[in-house]
């Protein structure tokens, strides 16, 4: 079968000849994949800025159909089309009791299908697990599908933010790439009242005023830093949660200036591995900021599942919208090159 | 009456201060029993505070209901009292996410000490509603520590830890703060906590003190410890609080955190002071550093453990080398405190 995989030394490459994944325990199910969608952490494993072993199949954001089950399987049939939780950890240790498996030693990164071990979804059949399966309904298109993943970890990251009350609190989000944009839309969606996003390019700013969001301020770096110091003597000027859908350090440091008393400044966005931020500490202790970091998804996914098909069915998720575009696998190198470009936010491979 | 202000040159001994009045009917009058002593107090004295020049300095106060306005309804004089610090609106934004100390309608923090005369006098008037009845077998010492229990609760709060059978818990510092916050924690049934305490001298008086699950260390032991196990996910702690304030004990401290983990910062740092983060870090392990101040609705809360704590015989201050001053000795009282000598001082008018 095809994959797409990666190597220190090629870098990104389509490989022909791997072998179609067996069952290999009584609870595996071998799902033939229908759409992998490719996110920024994939580009920046296809740039060697992100570690994963070699050889191994990208590949996180999944869809695709029921294959073949192990005699154990008994939540799937095969034949259904079902969206696949790369999360996975060991089960016996103090993060798995805490309900953090994205944080296991042995699981998190290590376990997540397509960043770490276990070969991903870019690919025309993935090996998985039972429990990492979801059902998804038919009107549900394999594409909209894709964007479960990403959701799942963005509601990671909305329970990370702790926002104390969805009509008051101010929430700024930085940054109109497919995080940010995802973002916003479930947060309209749930009703938070006073959205602001942050997006520098104006072609960018542009696609989201056209998707008409009531609730939303959409402003650019410079005018958000005009405010701030123009209210620098003003307490009550800032923001009670932002979140960085950037990975820019530049973007991190600057926004973080924009916390108002009680506000938690909570990093999504996958920034380089030498990203600091220089906080002044006695300001922090004396108005109570709160820093958090926000990792993948301790299976929030079954909850994503569920939005993605209530913002598909109201007619939320119409893809093109959002700068997302379908690829063939064949094609992977235009939809990485069209994403590390900007010309899209998110590209989609579809194996068909 | 005698009372201790802040002047632009230091604390001074006012001998013919004038005795309080009522302020509105809901003014009540405090004969002051304790005054207690507190690290912003020691920054105010050396000019780090902020403070209304000439205010009557103090914070940390219990009493005896001297006499009441006319619109008090609860109070009668000759009740024994404990005084809250500071009070939000109750209606606004910040006070209904327990954050009354950025209120919008009183505007920050009015402090009882630093912008309203506070408790280092023989009388004191304050407002009804920040007055709490004591029970009789409640020391005034005891009550006076009602004020700073309630920021360490507060600092408890924000650490957020998940679960009191499993989670490792550190707190950085075993001066008056951080012994009354392992002793809260203890109290209240967290299993694993470390304190670190630099002293060797410290750390014989906290192993008198006799807490059930708490590791006492050196900043040292600790530090090679977390140097023998880098790389190993499982070391570290998932709370950490840090009750000094101190530079070094902070960039040491955040170093170890596990995954999830989180850093509270109770004890006041530098002005000057910032730290650089690991972006990155905090991202991948999903690591969080707090700030945390005081919730003035958290006083009624502390008043419960400070009485539960004193019924069970864990409120002994004079093992914890405290120490009472009259009202003329302050000067001696803070020098004291200053230099280690003491780690808590109380003020007896």
């Amino acid at each position: 079968m095809k994959a797409i995989k990666y190597n220190k030394t090629r870098g990104l490459y389509i490989e022909h000849n791997v072998s179609i994944p067996k069952i290999i325990n009584p609870n595996n199910v071998i799902v033939k994949m229908l759409a992998a969608g490719i996110c920024g952490t994939d580009l920046s494993i296809s740039k060697g800025n992100f570690p994963v072993p070699d050889d191994s199949t990208l590949g996180h954001e999944l869809c695709g159909v029921v294959h073949k089950i192990g005699n154990k399987v008994k939540n799937v049939t095969v034949g259904q089309r079902v969206a696949i939780d790369p999360t996975k950890g060991c089960n016996s240790c103090y993060f798995c009791d805490t309900k953090i498996p994205n944080m296991c030693p042995k699981g998190g990164i290590i376990k997540y299908r397509g960043l770490g071990l276990p070969d991903g979804g870019m690919a025309q059949y993935i090996l998985t697990d039972d429990v990492d399966l979801h059902p998804i309904p038919d009107d549900l298109t394999s594409s909209q599908a894709v964007l479960i993943e990403p959701l799942s970890c963005l509601l990671n990251a909305w329970k990370i933010s702790n926002v104390a009350s969805k009509d008051h609190s101010k929430v700024l989000i930085l940054g109109g790439g497919i995080g940010g944009l995802h973002l916003l839309n479930y947060l309209d969606f749930i009703e938070v009242k006073n959205l602001t996003i942050c997006q520098r390019s104006e072609d960018r700013r542009k696609r989201i005023e056209k998707l008409g969001y009531k609730n939303v301020t959409v402003v650019s770096d410079v005018s958000l830093q005009e405010e701030y110091l123009k209210h620098s003597e003003d307490e009550l000027w800032g923001f009670d949660n932002i979140i960085d859908c950037t990975g820019n350090p530049d973007a991190i440091q600057t926004a973080y200036n924009y916390l108002r008393p009680g506000g938690r400044f909570v990093i999504y966005g996958c920034c380089p591995a030498n990203t600091f931020i220089k906080v002044p500490l006695q300001a922090l202790t004396f108005k109570e900021k709160h820093i958090s970091g926000s990792f993948l998804q301790p299976h929030t996914y079954g909850v994503a599942v569920e939005n993605i098909v209530k913002l598909a069915r109201s007619g939320r998720l119409e893809l093109s919208n959002y700068g997302v575009q379908e690829y063939s696998i064949d094609d992977y190198k235009s939809g990485f090159a069209d994403l590390n470009s900007r010309k899209i936010t998110k590209g989609i491979l579809l194996m068909d | 009456m005698k009372a201790v202000r802040v002047t632009s040159d230091g604390l001074h001994l006012d001998r013919n201060a004038q005795i309080p009045e009522f302020e509105h009917e809901h003014s009540v009058i405090i004969k002051v029993a304790v005054a207690g002593i507190c690290g912003t107090d020691i920054n105010i004295k050396n000019g780090k505070g902020r403070c209304k020049d000439g205010a009557i300095i103090g914070h940390e106060t219990s009493g005896i209901v001297h006499a009441v306005a006319s619109g008090v309804q609860i109070f009668k004089p000759g009740q024994r009292v404990a005084i809250k610090g500071t009070r939000g609106c109750g209606n606004c934004y910040f006070c209904s996410v327990r954050r009354s100390m950025y209120c919008k309608n009183r505007r920050g923090i009015i402090y009882y000490g630093t912008t309203r005369n506070g408790g280092m006098a023989e009388f004191m008037v304050v407002d009804d509603a920040d007055t709490y009845l004591i029970p009789d077998d409640l020391s005034f010492q005891g009550a006076s520590m009602t004020e700073p229990m309630s920021s360490l609760i507060r600092s408890a709060y924000i650490a957020s830890i998940e679960d009191k059978d499993n989670s490792k818990v550190l707190v950085i510092g075993g001066g008056i703060a951080g012994l009354n916050l392992v002793n809260y924690l203890d109290f209240i049934g967290v299993k694993h906590i470390t304190l670190t305490q630099r002293s060797e001298n410290r750390r014989k008086l906290i192993a008198n003190l006799k807490f059930k699950n708490v590791t006492v260390l050196s900043d040292t032991e600790l530090h090679s410890d977390y140097l023998q196990n880098i790389g190993d996910q499982h070391w570290g702690f998932d709370n950490i609080i840090d009750c000094t304030g101190n530079s070094e004990a902070i960039e040491n401290g955040i170093k170890y955190l596990r995954p999830a983990g989180k850093f509270v910062m109770y004890g006041v740092p530098s002005k000057d002071f910032s730290i650089n983060i690991n972006a990155f870090d905090f991202m991948f392990r999903e690591k969080q550093i707090s700030g945390a101040l005081v919730q003035p609705n958290d006083f009624e809360d502390a008043l419960n453990v400070i009485i539960k704590l004193s019924r069970a015989g864990r409120l002994n201050f004079h093992n914890y080398g405290a120490k009472e001053y009259n009202l003329e000795d302050f000067e001696t009282a803070f020098s004291d405190l200053e230099s280690r000598k003491i780690i808590k001082a109380f003020i007896l008018p």
